[in-house]
């Protein structure tokens, strides 16, 4: 018996927390009902006017970085003056990190790696995008929401905190491989969504950008493991198809709340989505969605049109790419 | 006239939950009518295994499960007047109704709380039972009673647990000069856990598993596709590489437990033994590698029965097999629950120069086909099929050229194939000298593999 992957699979009464720095104004009172458009909080930002990202600057590890900074998180920092230092080689050779601009030093993403110079400060109200009900507010658990949401399972995350909190934001048309070139200069708060393949220096730029975290469909395997930064994979690893049918499902839910749980490895995008799960069980093969595991498909989504009786083979027609008759166990069934 | 208790119709249904998989195997006895069976399913929860600790299996996923077993299974087992609770259609003929539900949940299954708990809450009709240590050691001990062998190697292989159990008759000296000796039942376990799936495809870098390799390993390529593999762990392998990194991965597997264990192996293969192989692995390994990383793995020698249990059923219905008449739930047949079994031997190669040798030759007998002669050449391993249709058949033959098996007195090999025991499949002559060396690099593995392999002279 086979079993459906929900591949965008219905939470009902999922509960989430906005984390709260503690400088937000909140406008929503603990116990009480949200709806789309309703102002949720006030948040005071300061734009990043540039971010050094470390490990890459000085040639360290990236458990290594705070102890070569040389200034106080949150000090004024004039352009030109020393940020951090690393002195190696028994003495003799010595690595200075210049501000390339004047702002306030913020080293809240050390832990990533990356140091910020802040530049002014600037409110955001935070509107709601989502009906919900709000549990409970308080500077420990942040504002924590009971709403609806579409869960995705991920084939792998770098799990570097356990949660990531942002906007969904799509590079480009979601569907092109994207360079550094096309990168645009913001991208604080945000969860961010490359789209098929993932080179690690497209994912640097990014975190220099402020991203929170990145969502690929696929990455090779050894720049997963030596990227050290928050990054999901929702397909799997090299060059794989990333089947448009998926891409268009997720794009459709660009601004939306999302949540990285890297340690259950699923992603949950707050929305109150009218679709409806199909049933768990695949009772009979014909007209089923179907995702290719096989190496020259790998990744295509397709339609079984033929069982080949007495045997485990069936015909996939995956549209533009024609028809294969695979084996079912090579199959995995799917809800999309 | 009456029939007694024993005979009667029945049929029960067994599931075992295990490695992220439910096997369902419905057994159906009419001894009167001398027709029994089982009817089985195995249904992959790998989509499911973020989602376990979530809000999956409920109420609803239980019911549904049930209603799409019926369908496969073409038989009547949810009693539907019962809205909402779940209620079993009591056995009333073939196809309708069962006389009991048993699910066996396995203690490694991820997420074991929460299956167990949902089950326990979703109906007071079905049997829950823990399948742990203790009670492998119930079913081992009870095969070697029923089935009379002396000595059994269980192997559970998964891509996160590999455990190898072991029973057998062990001699023991006592007394105050030793003299005296007596025979004791050992039992032991012997286990292998992966904590992650990123620990799990970054093994394949080990130096000691590159080893066993016929393809470099070391390209991009190779291990995304291994990655691929371990993320989503389809039912069928189409990809070579990954095939041979499988084959690899076992094979040290075995090898770590057995280098671990080694008092745990010794002396297996000599008297009359069995190995019993289960797991998702073993389901979806080429049986010519499962035999690789099998014996190289556990350096094996000499003659044993090779069971293949994919539906695990023997799990399933150990216990009734073992208590026989008297077993509670239903009464079971070797020829329903038994997999299909190979008779291998591994014998002592005598030969150091040269290939081509005739190292067995036989042949194979019964009333339903004319006689097949079979020969075994070094250094392969080969695996001849032994057709089956409804007589008995008679596998004879020696070795030759030196070969020996070294517990045995004489080089003659003679099996019957019977419904009434067991029913052999095939017979696997391991011609390959030993001790094997693999390596020192994967081009080297390539060509031993392929001498190996050119097998089935008939």
């Amino acid at each position: 018996m086979e079993i459906r992957s929900r591949l965008f699979e219905k939470y009902t009464d999922f509960k989430f927390s906005i984390p709260l720095k503690g400088n937000e104004r909140v406008f929503a009172k603990q116990g009480s009902y949200v709806k789309v458009g309703d102002e949720l909080l006030e948040s005071y930002i300061s734009a990043v006017k540039k971010s050094i990202y470390l490990p890459k600057t000085l040639n360290c590890k990236l458990q290594e970085c705070s102890k070569y900074i040389s200034r106080i998180d949150g000090e004024y920092i004039e352009e030109g003056e020393i940020v951090a230092r690393k002195v190696s080689s028994g003495g003799l050779t010595l690595t200075e990190v210049v501000s390339p601009v004047s702002g306030i030093l913020d080293c809240t993403r050390v832990s990533k790696g990356y140091i910020d110079i802040l530049g002014e400060e600037g409110s955001n109200i935070f509107k709601s995008d989502f009906d919900g009900y709000i549990n409970t507010v308080n500077p420990n658990d942040g504002m924590v929401i009971t709403s609806n949401a579409l869960c995705i399972d991920l084939v792998a995350t770098t799990k570097t905190e356990s949660k990531f909190f942002g906007k969904l934001e799509i590079l480009a048309d979601g569907n092109s491989i994207v360079t550094e070139k096309m990168l645009e200069s913001d991208y604080s708060g945000k969860i961010v969504w490359v789209g098929p393949y993932l080179y690690d220096q497209v994912a640097y730029e990014l975190f220099e950008r402020g991203a929170v975290a990145i969502l690929t469909y696929a990455i090779s395997y050894e720049e997963f493991r030596n990227i050290g930064l928050p990054v999901a994979v929702l397909g799997g690893f090299g060059s794989v198809h990333c089947d448009l049918k998926f891409i268009n499902r997720l794009i459709s839910l660009k601004d939306r709340l999302i949540i990285l749980d890297g340690t259950e490895n699923q992603l949950f995008v707050i929305t109150d989505s009218k679709d409806v799960n199909r049933e768990w069980f695949v009772n009979q093969y014909i007209n089923q969605l179907v995702i290719s595991r096989v190496p020259s498909s790998y990744g295509y989504i397709g339609k079984i049109v033929e069982v080949q009786e007495d045997s485990d083979y069936v015909f996939v027609d995956f549209d533009k790419k024609g028809k294969s008759l695979l084996h079912i166990g090579a199959l995995d069934f799917i809800d999309l | 006239m009456n029939t007694l208790p024993i005979l009667k119709k029945n049929a029960y249904l067994t599931l075992l939950i295990k490695d992220n998989h439910i096997f369902a195997n419905l057994a159906y006895t009419d001894f009167v009518a001398q027709k029994t069976y089982m009817l089985s399913d195995t249904t992959d929860l790998s989509p499911l295994k973020f989602r376990m600790d979530d809000i999956v299996f409920n109420g609803e996923f239980w019911f549904e499960y049930f209603n799409s077993l019926e369908k496969v299974l073409g038989w009547n087992i949810v009693d539907r007047q019962w809205q909402g609770v779940f209620k079993i259609v009591d056995f009333q003929d073939e196809g309708e109704g069962v006389s009991g539900i048993k699910i066996l949940v396995d203690d490694n299954q991820p997420f074991f709380n929460k299956i167990y708990h949902s089950l326990k809450e979703f109906s007071k009709d079905i049997a829950l039972r823990i399948v742990d240590d203790k009670y492998m050691k119930g079913i081992i001990e009870g095969l070697r009673n029923r089935l009379g062998y002396e000595d059994i190697l269980w192997v559970d292989i998964d891509l996160s647990h590999f455990t190898v159990y072991r029973s057998r008759d062990k001699q023991s000296s006592f007394g105050i000069f030793s003299k005296e000796r007596k025979k004791e039942r050992e039992f032991s376990t012997s286990k292998i856990s992966w904590g992650s799936e990123i620990g799990l495809i970054d093994s394949i870098k080990s130096s000691k598993l590159q080893a066993f390799l016929s393809l470099e390993s070391n390209s991009d390529n190779v291990m995304d596709r291994w990655a691929n593999f371990v993320a989503h762990t389809p039912d069928y392998i189409s990809d070579l590489n990954v095939e041979d990194i499988l084959r690899s991965f076992v094979t040290i597997q075995n090898l770590s437990i057995f280098e671990n264990n080694r008092e745990k192996f010794e002396a297996f293969g000599r008297g009359n033994s069995a190995i019993f192989v289960t797991g998702k692995l073993a389901k979806i390994m080429d049986r010519r590698n499962l035999l690789y990383s099998l014996i190289d793995g556990f350096e094996l020698e000499g003659m044993f029965d090779l069971f293949l249990d994919s539906e695990n059923r023997v799990v399933s219905y150990g216990r009734n097999l073992i208590e026989a008449s008297l077993s509670e739930d239903i009464l079971v047949i070797k020829g329903d629950v038994l997999p299909s079994v190979s008779k291998v031997v591994i014998p002592h190669v005598n030969i150091f120069k040269g290939k081509n040798k005739v190292i067995f030759s036989g042949s194979i007998v019964s009333q339903d086909f004319e006689k097949i002669d079979i020969y075994a050449i070094n250094p392969n391993l080969e695996i001849f099929n032994i057709p089956y249709k409804s007589n008995k058949v008679v596998v004879e033959g020696s070795l030759k050229s030196g070969a020996v098996l070294t517990h045995y007195p004489t080089t003659d090999i003679s099996f019957i194939s019977a419904h009434e025991g067991v029913i052999y499949d095939s017979l696997v002559v391991d011609c390959r000298i030993r001790p094997i060396v693999y390596g020192p690099k994967p081009k080297d593995n390539k060509i031993k593999l392929q001498n190996w392999s050119n097998g089935n002279k008939k």
